[in-house]
């Protein structure tokens, strides 16, 4: 969203990750729907608000971007378009925070709900008073938390040590990447478009390891 | 999950209707851990406790718990791809 891509192939993977997000956390709702399973249920919280986040960042790049096709012929179009780039990145922030934190929550394994709220607590608060630095922190906030969720996958792997527990901790790892990736993104259009490749793989897995669990 | 799983599935291997002692025996847990497990399973609305006429207990799946084993496959892989124990 910093550095936009005039092709928009943006838009495109923001919407594929929000899809895939979505799938997941209606599976995650439906397992839980069986099972009762506390953990289930934070799984798929945590995913919608991720999906949402996804479908926000999305919708408000390509508004981005048809106003900056408009903004050729009508330079008025540039209040709106920097309207939009802030509206944008702040609800995709907010709600990618708290998919994560919700996230990082599930992996932790205890039953306080006083941590959670502390845990969101603290985020929205540290990112609500960054200002200019907003993305910066949210950046660092994120890769803490891909760490946690990261570790929590890898230890499931060694665990079970099978495939789909597998590709569940890469596509973890690739998302943790991509999160430090983007740290770079204000250094240029390539690390932009990397992080999102990084973000791409990582959806992949997850997909493929869906298709895995869902085959009979 | 594979408990829940062992218990429900002798259940509905007995005709959707057995006694606990039937349980015990098939499913390798001591009195009071099975006695947990079925308090928990009445609570989650996975079975039923009937007591008849003689006050035998019997106990029967619901249809969450038979969506449960229908689906036990899928949520068990969904379950551990993901760590959600």
């Amino acid at each position: 969203m910093v550095h936009l891509s005039a092709s928009g192939y943006d838009v495109i993977l923001e919407t594929l990750f929000g899809v895939i997000s979505l799938l997941l956390a209606l599976m995650a709702f439906r397992v839980y729907s069986r099972t009762d399973q506390r953990q289930t249920k934070l799984f798929g919280i945590a995913f919608s608000f991720m999906s949402l986040s996804y479908f926000v960042q999305a919708l408000f790049n390509y508004m981005i971007i048809s106003k900056t096709h408009a903004a050729v012929c009508a330079s008025l179009a540039l209040p709106i378009f920097a309207w939009y780039n802030f509206l944008g990145v702040y609800t995709h922030i907010i709600l990618m925070t708290i998919g994560l934190v919700v996230l990082t929550y599930m992996t932790l394994r205890v039953q306080k709900v006083l941590l959670l709220i502390m845990m969101l607590v603290v985020s929205l608060v540290a990112l609500f008073f960054s200002e200019e630095h907003f993305l910066t922190v949210f950046l660092i906030l994120s890769t803490v938390y891909f760490v946690f969720i990261s570790i929590h996958f890898v230890k499931n792997y060694r665990k079970n040590k099978d495939k789909k527990s597998l590709l569940t901790a890469l596509a973890f790892l690739f998302l943790l990447f991509g999160s430090i990736n983007f740290m770079f993104c204000t250094q240029g259009e390539f690390f932009y478009t990397l992080a999102h490749v990084l973000a791409l793989v990582a959806y992949m897995f997850i997909l493929w390891d869906f298709y895995l669990v869902l085959k009979k | 999950m594979e408990i829940i799983h062992d218990i429900l599935y002798v259940i509905r291997e007995k005709g959707d209707r057995i006694r606990p002692t039937h349980i015990l025996y098939k499913s390798n847990l001591s009195h009071q851990m099975l006695t947990e497990y079925m308090g928990d399973l009445i609570t989650r609305g996975f079975i039923i406790e009937q007591i008849g006429k003689k006050g035998h207990k019997t106990y029967q799946l619901t249809k969450k718990g038979y969506n449960y084993l229908e689906e036990y496959s899928t949520i068990k892989k969904f379950v551990d791809s993901y760590g959600l124990e």
